[in-house]
């Protein structure tokens, strides 16, 4: 419930904050009247603002929630939405397309959040092939160290092309760190459904996460599979990060500390973390955004660095506090 | 042991079960069956495969040859929750991540019941009071699990195998660390809980714990090689120094009846 409130206020903030800045009660109101001609530029200031916002708001959302899917997946707390390689894949995927220019755009994507999108996924398959195939006493920790690998490897062949094609450096250096600048809601739309089928899922599988929590030994005596509730919770998870990563870059951290700050307000239950845990990788998203856009204004920073520029600091504070069992 | 006498169904029934891992067998060629309402003592020195036996007893490891039933039917050919529902394994010590309460940890026995999604009804919240009363754990069901005690985390764990709701219960040297007073109640409590019906499979260390408590016993000896049938034909003097390469002294009570007492190490023969 509380959460809910943070989010609101940071989202009314984030709409009057700005390089023209605008009373909230006027961005509100601004938002809600008619647009034609005659509208005021607050109006129009607001709406792209909203759309921004709203982008930010499911990105951090999606974010933390495969931030807590994973960490339950791998009973560990330093687990990311990136650590099966999602991120390495899309970074590859769009660095591809940045290197190799092409115009194409479809269901409102540019060529580069489409060749993202399809190398998150494609990633997340070859860690699941080769985990198969490394044959590890556990299967999460084969995972773990494929999807490790792996990420370094396309990190690798990101670092190859663009010292190959280094006229491309710029543009791919900021889409690598993440952002929202010239995303709007026909991207949000786009990407929609794969960010809800993902939600639902990792909602669905809280009791199977929780179940995770004790092993997997003990999971399979109390009547669940765990490689295989693994592999498909994981794959659900990797499909909303790729969308994710599509949209605002593979902005990191967000889903590393948001399933610890959640966990801390609403305890360990699945049912329970993933909705809070949505809820404050949002409001953290948007509070980046809206500081990313601001502070340096009209230059703009990149979200990726913001994020981390801000939560770094905070989660060793929480952690200085508390020591680490206090995130657990 | 009129049981034995009359034809009631196995719940568990090894015939020559190697259990293992890989290509290394620790127990070969074990062979016994247990009915409902009886308490199964395993015992034998450490490492010789006690815990790797009751695993796989119970599916969570594969056999590495020979056969073993549940229900009579084969556990190899049953899924997962089938086997839940089955048998519930109470291993040595709690290992949840994160600061699960005690009361969630005890839910999860209903998993092999209600399934992943199926939201918990009467029944399942009455089974888990059930439970929490059954071993007295309500001071404390709200505490994370990994702020209690290791006799209390172990009195949850068995509250969660008891939610589970199986004909068979599985603990993993349940005794481990618990005082004599701790012992005692816990033994009585697993004659108990198979004298309601269930069949109760422990390992343990303690013989005449196993000779006072058990109906049936399993001598599991350093090469691997078993012995079964009731406590007092099993745990035989010659039979325990042989297992445990220690020499151990017999002596009766009054009251106890008759009783072991490890009294030094035998020096293994060449062989």
């Amino acid at each position: 419930m509380g959460l809910l409130v943070v989010l609101a206020a940071v989202f009314t903030a984030s709409l009057a904050l700005g390089a023209v800045r605008l009373n909230p009660a006027r961005a509100l109101a601004a938002l809600f009247a008619p647009v034609d001609a005659q509208s005021e530029p607050a109006a129009v200031i607001a709406r792209l603002r909203l759309a921004r916002t709203c982008l930010a708001a499911a990105v951090g959302a999606s974010l933390a929630a495969s931030g807590a899917v994973f960490q339950g997946l791998f009973r560990n707390p330093l687990a990311d939405p990136y650590v099966i390689g999602s991120s390495g894949g899309s970074a590859f995927g769009a660095v591809c397309a940045i290197v190799f220019g092409s115009g194409i755009r479809a269901l409102g994507f540019s060529a580069i959040g489409l060749a993202a999108f399809a190398g998150g996924l494609a990633a997340t398959l070859v860690v699941y092939l080769v985990a198969g195939a490394t044959r590890l006493r556990s299967d999460a920790s084969s995972l773990l160290l494929a999807g490790t690998a792996l990420g370094s490897l396309f990190s690798a062949l990101v670092s190859v092309m663009l010292a190959l094609k280094d006229q491309d450096l710029h543009q791919a250096w900021f889409w690598l760190l993440g952002g929202f600048s010239g995303r709007g809601l026909p991207e949000l739309a786009a990407s929609a459904p794969a960010l809800i089928i993902g939600f639902i899922a990792a909602m669905a599988s809280s009791r199977s996460l929780d179940l995770l929590s004790v092993g997997d030994e003990e999971a399979a005596s109390l009547g669940m599979r765990p490689v295989r509730t693994r592999l498909i919770v994981g794959g659900f998870a990797a499909l909303s990060v790729s969308a994710a990563v599509a949209l605002a870059g593979a902005i990191g951290f967000v889903g590393l500390i948001a399933p610890h700050l959640a966990r801390r307000l609403v305890g360990p239950r699945h049912i329970v973390l993933i909705p809070a845990a949505a809820l404050t990788g949002a409001a953290l998203l948007v509070v980046a955004d809206t500081v990313a856009r601001t502070v340096f204004a009209p230059v703009e920073m990149p979200v990726g660095a913001m994020t981390a520029l801000i939560g770094a600091p905070f989660f060793i504070w929480k952690i200085a506090r508390r020591g680490l069992e206090g995130v657990r | 042991m009129s049981i034995a006498e009359q034809p009631t169904p196995s719940l568990v029934e090894a015939r020559s079960l190697c259990a293992g891992y890989g290509d290394r067998i620790v127990v070969r060629d074990a062979s016994f069956r247990m009915q409902a309402g009886l308490l199964l003592v395993v015992l034998g020195p450490n490492g010789c495969g006690k815990t790797t036996l009751l695993k796989t007893c119970i599916g969570l490891l594969p056999a590495l040859s020979g056969q073993i039933s549940l229900g009579e039917l084969p556990v190899a050919s049953m899924d997962a929750r089938r086997k839940a529902r089955l048998a519930a394994w109470v291993p040595q010590s709690a290992e949840a991540v994160w600061s699960y309460r005690s009361r969630d940890i005890i839910a999860q026995g209903r998993y092999s019941i209600r399934g992943p999604f199926a939201p918990f009804d009467h029944a399942d919240e009455a089974a888990i009071d059930r439970a929490i009363d059954a071993m007295d754990v309500r001071a404390f069901v709200d505490r994370p699990i990994s702020s209690l005690s290791g006799g209390e985390a172990r009195r949850v764990l068995i509250a969660r195998a008891l939610a589970q709701d199986t004909p068979l219960l599985v603990l993993d040297e349940p005794a481990a660390h618990l005082d004599p007073g701790r012992q005692m109640e816990l033994m009585e409590l697993l004659v108990t809980l198979a004298g309601s019906g269930k069949a109760v499979m422990i390992s343990a260390h303690d013989v005449n714990a196993a000779r006072r408590f058990a109906d049936v016993a399993l001598l599991v000896g350093g090469n691997g090689a078993s012995v079964f049938g009731e406590p007092d034909d099993v745990l035989t003097p010659d039979r325990l120094e042989d297992a445990y390469d220690t020499h151990f002294i017999h002596g009766s009570h009054v009251d106890y009846g008759s009783y072991v007492l490890p009294v030094s190490r035998r020096h293994r023969k060449d062989s």
